[in-house]
């Protein structure tokens, strides 16, 4: 794998993290005390930051160590999960998406606009940082610099010694190198999340390096700092804060147990005056000022005993291999505390369509041995390729598969809409899930989106009344929205209930009227009449807000989910809510279809839109003149598809036609077709963009003979039908 | 990072908007030292500054050594309590001068 | 924005290797025609073509292609002319063309017949006539000189522009005829 590959890997898996790290952030509001949430969150982060650091993305590095030590906080149960903080942390989220989509880019440094947008969410994480608790260890601590500056003034080593000893004290010695500001780190956030990891007893600047004002480039990084820290944390642990800048800085830790002769070591080692490094220590009560003394008259003493300073470097570099080790076992572990899914191949979705296709032809070449071996008449050759056929149909359906995807993960993107959406509209609304594992093709997940969103946001923002509302009527205050999915008979249903107000039959007829889309309401059953709101022409500019409509109507929500030869129809109780029920296809790709035959052409029809078949001649009209056939009492608007299509021989009566009535949604239409050929399995070739606009023709699909016939588009049929019908009506009725 | 710098005769006031970041770090080196030429005292004023990091303090050190240098008085006339709050947490809140530190405005 | 078929026919000056090109030439309405054969996939024998209907007449229909659908430009009527009478020499030339959207799009187009594929050096190539020729001048992409004769290279980015040839394909005949034509209450 080359580096490119790996940084595209990077990328992706990046991207399903992050979308871990907003479920679980949308989840965290309603579990805060679930601690599996919040590692699952911190891990998200940990690991990009990580993953980040092995490609030299500084800026990312340098982000995500924010969010990851404010998310470290929570996890330290230091830092109250809130809703400000889940929405600064969402924020974070969005950002590192961003900087994942610049990572792509291959610009090795962020432009001005996402720098800036890097620092101000950056500014925000960290007055989550420098909170309460913090402050308090300021206050603490000057308090503690108080009594040991008096103790001091008593110069009574024993007293010291005590009031130092119960507690552990490490000593951080920190320079930093001159590139980490430019790098994007900022030493003072290290001690920040340092900080997270304990209490800081003592800490002091220093800028001994600090160069005279001309010399002095604002950009490179000159502080040091002289720390010492309670904490109970292992030393991997408080040296991995230091992570990303232990290669260009010096970073000293000393355990509490630390000898005396590290001191005198490190004193000797830093750039700055031993005794000022002596007076440091003191005050950081790292040493006291007897050990401080006893230490610098040994050194003078006995230089000889001291080890060398090459076996203190030794030493420090013998910790790094621990301490890499222990980062990659991090890394592995988080990877292992992934859900199973582990065991998935990545494969690019274009090779995926080239099986289908491939799949595709294998069904058609397949159909056209099938015709030549029944018409060979050789038994041999006919048990042999219905084995075939039966493999050919086994592979298509495993193929179908592969492209199967549960639509759970488009659900939980709704959490964020509907979390953002009802802030937005001051309302509290839950979303309940349920379904997510329901498969359909990727295909229609990747579509079904825009059209979800859409009654998503409808239902929070007319659906479901404001809390008041809600209470003035004995309902919960609470709004509650939900997602919905499951298998049924060869399609997938998907779901969109709300628990609000419904929708109000009255005013549906009388704006359906006003528009003149019915004449009137009588006799319509009530589902027809909530179905007129996905009429063409129902949603109107006053309806129109900025959340749901954006200018478009139901009737493209329905348009959109018939593109996908799927149909859409709503519900309403009211005052109980209102449910709008999607079903889809489960694939685009292969349907079982209905050949018939009109002039010299072939078109097939969807086989689950055939509801019969009748003898056209049995009714020829019946001596009526109108648009409709009269079947069994029912109206059935038709549409002669040889007229319809042009073909040759329209015009001319045929013997023995045939009228294929098909049902789509709640409307029956019948098509005068010539012949009936049967059933068949079709693969469905899209139209292509010359064909985009074409009417009456949903696709093409190849026959066992190699000839291609087109699909008919039912619906689109069906609604021009429907439409022609209720204008002849209205027209029948008012002439 | 708005800086305004207003003197008349020996003294002159330096107030800074913005961030005190590694942005803005250039910029305030460059108008921050820039008044201290001709100048016996000066007056700070932080209370526009709601952010500061390594390099922000690390400019602010500078001025206060190159005040010191040439012994200009400074006084700062007021802090924002994200500056005071950086510089407590650094083991700095002296450094302003203890009179004037701690009259945080937000 | 330049076509690769524009390319083509004017090598552009740092493909110095490239000065010369290969051309299709065929034959259609009686006329020499002459397509720059990078934008060639094949050639196939007319038939098996299904009509699409309500199309205008420059569509002939779409063909299957070893599985995929492609669609069949009648060139004679693309360019105004009679539509083209399938006779024993017909083909449909697979020509890969762009389709505006960064993407390939394979199109057919029918021809009379198809003569040969030969080499026309970029000096024998003059730009289009801007009247005189007997199709539309944006279709000509220049004139090649072959054997003391002209033949027109043609300009296929231009003639098979997909928006153009979809947004054409779009008229449609009205609804009324088709449903119930004998309703007249």
């Amino acid at each position: 794998m080359d580096m490119d590959d790996a940084l595209q890997t990077f990328i992706a898996e990046g991207r399903e993290l992050l979308e871990d790290m907003e479920a679980a952030l949308l989840g965290i509001e309603h579990d805060p005390e679930n601690p599996e949430t919040v590692n699952a969150i911190f891990r998200a982060a940990h690991t990009i930051k990580g993953s980040a650091g092995l490609f030299g993305l500084d800026y990312l590095v340098s982000f995500t160590h924010v969010v990851e030590s404010v998310l470290d906080q929570v996890r330290a149960g230091e830092l109250a999960v809130s809703t400000d903080l889940v929405a600064v942390l969402l924020t974070s989220c969005d950002h590192l998406s961003d900087l994942l989509s610049w990572v792509s880019t291959g610009e090795e440094n962020l432009n001005d606009d996402m720098q800036r947008k890097s620092a101000s969410i950056e500014q925000r994480l960290s007055t989550y940082l420098s909170g309460s608790s913090v402050a308090a260890d300021v206050v603490e601590s000057s308090a503690q610099e108080a009594d040991a500056a008096a103790a001091e003034e008593n110069d009574v080593c024993a007293a010291q010694d005590a009031a130092v000893s119960d507690q552990d004290l490490w000593h951080l010695s920190l320079r930093f190198g001159h590139d980490v500001l430019r790098h994007g780190m900022d030493p003072v956030s290290f001690i920040r999340y340092l900080a997270t990891l304990g209490t800081i007893h003592h800490i002091e600047t220093l800028w001994d390096e600090l160069p005279a004002a001309d010399k002095m480039d604002p950009e490179s990084c000159y502080t040091g700092f002289e720390i010492s820290f309670i904490s109970d944390e292992s030393k991997e642990t408080i040296e991995n804060v230091f992570e990303f800048v232990r290669e260009e800085s010096s970073i000293r830790i000393f355990t509490p147990d630390s000898r005396r002769e590290e001191y005198i070591r490190l004193i000797q080692e830093l750039p700055e005056e031993d005794m000022k490094i002596g007076e440091i220590l003191v005050r950081c009560g790292t040493l006291t000022r007897c050990e401080l003394e006893a230490a610098l008259s040994s050194q003078q003493q006995s230089d000889e005993s001291l080890k060398p300073i090459g076996e203190y470097l030794l030493e420090e570099k013998a910790v790094q291999p621990e301490v890499m080790s222990a980062a990659l076992n991090k890394q592995k572990s988080v990877k292992d505390a992934r859900p199973p899914e582990a065991s998935l191949i990545r494969v690019d979705a274009e090779k995926l369509d080239t099986l289908i296709n491939l799949v595709g032809e294998l069904i058609i070449a397949g159909a056209g041995t099938n015709m030549i071996a029944q018409r060979s008449g050789m038994p041999d050759l006919m048990e042999a390729t219905e084995t075939l056929s039966r493999l050919v149909e086994e592979v298509r359906d495993s193929a179908l598969n592969l492209r199967m995807v549960q639509i759970g993960a488009t659900f939980n993107r709704f959490q964020r809409v509907v979390r953002d959406v009802s802030q937005e509209l001051g309302k509290d609304i839950v979303l309940k899930i349920s379904g997510g594992e329901t498969e359909l093709d990727k295909t229609v997940v990747e579509k079904i989106a825009d059209p979800l969103t859409h009654l998503v946001r409808n239902a929070m923002d007319h659906g479901i009344e404001a809390a008041d509302i809600r209470e003035a009527k004995g309902k919960p205050a609470q709004g509650n929205l939900k997602l919905n999915a499951y298998h049924d008979a060869g399609s997938i249903v998907i779901e969109v209930s709300d628990d609000g107000g419904g929708l109000s039959k009255e005013k549906i007829l009388s704006k359906a009227i006003d528009r003149g889309l019915i004449s009137d309401g009588s006799g319509m059953a009530d589902k027809e009449i909530f179905n007129l709101i996905f009429e063409a022409g129902f949603s109107t500019a006053d309806q129109i807000s900025n959340l749901s409509g954006r200018g478009v109507g139901m009737d493209v929500v329905r348009r959109n989910i018939e593109a996908l030869r799927g149909t859409v129809e709503l519900d309403s109780e009211p005052g109980k809510g209102t449910t709008v029920k999607i079903r889809l296809p489960l694939t685009l790709a292969i349907i079982d279809g209905f050949l018939v035959g009109v002039g010299n052409s072939g078109y097939v029809i969807p086989l689950d839109m055939v509801v019969e078949c009748v003898e056209y001649g049995a009714w020829k009209e019946s001596g009526s003149n109108s648009s409709c056939l009269n079947l069994r009492g029912e109206v059935l608007p038709y549409i002669r598809l040889g007229d319809y299509f042009d073909e040759a021989s329209s015009g001319q009566r045929r013997e023995r036609e045939s009228v294929v009535v098909v049902r789509y949604g709640e409307h029956k239409v019948g098509l005068v077709v010539d012949r009936l050929m049967g059933e068949f399995q079709t693969v469905i070739k899209p139209l292509g963009r010359m064909f985009s606009r074409i009417s009456g023709i949903s696709g093409f699909t190849i026959l066992g003979s190699g000839e291609v016939v087109l699909i008919l588009d039912v619906p689109g049929l069906v609604q021009e039908a429907e439409s022609y019908f209720s204008e002849h009506e209205k027209r029948a009725i008012s002439a | 990072m708005q800086i305004n710098v207003t003197s008349a005769d020996d003294s002159c006031a330096i107030a800074l908007e913005g961030d005190m970041t590694i942005y803005t770090a250039m910029q305030c080196k460059e108008e921050m030292l820039a008044p201290l030429q001709d100048c016996q005292t000066v007056a700070v004023d932080l209370s526009g500054v709601f952010e500061m990091d390594t390099s922000g303090l690390q400019i602010l050190a500078l001025f206060l050594k190159e005040t010191d240098e040439r012994n200009i008085r400074v006084r700062f006339s007021a802090v924002s309590d994200a500056v005071q709050e950086f510089l407590s947490f650094c083991g700095l809140s002296n450094i302003l001068g203890t009179a004037e530190a701690g009259t945080g405005v937000h | 924005m330049a076509k690769p078929e524009v390319k083509e026919a004017y090598p552009s000056g740092d493909d110095e290797g490239l000065t010369q090109q290969q051309y299709l030439t065929f034959m259609l309405g009686g006329e020499t025609f002459a397509i720059g054969i990078l934008a060639i996939k094949e050639i196939i024998e007319y038939g098996n073509l299904t009509e699409v209907p309500r199309m205008p007449e420059f569509i002939r229909g779409v063909i299957n292609l070893r599985g995929a659908v492609v669609p069949v430009i009648d060139l004679s009527a693309r360019f105004g002319k009679r539509a083209t009478q399938v006779a024993r020499r017909t083909c449909i030339v697979i020509l890969e063309v762009d389709n505006g959207d960064g993407d390939t799009q394979d199109i057919g187009i029918l021809v009379d017949a198809v003569n040969e594929v030969l080499e026309i050096p970029e000096s024998d190539i003059e730009p289009a006539p801007s009247f005189g020729a007997s199709i539309k001048s944006q279709f000509i992409n220049g004139m090649g000189k072959v054997n003391e004769r002209f033949v027109i290279i043609l300009d296929i980015g231009h003639i098979l522009l997909i928006d153009e040839l979809s947004a054409l394909a779009a008229g449609q005949p009205e609804m009324e005829e088709a449903i119930a034509q004998d309703d007249e209450a």
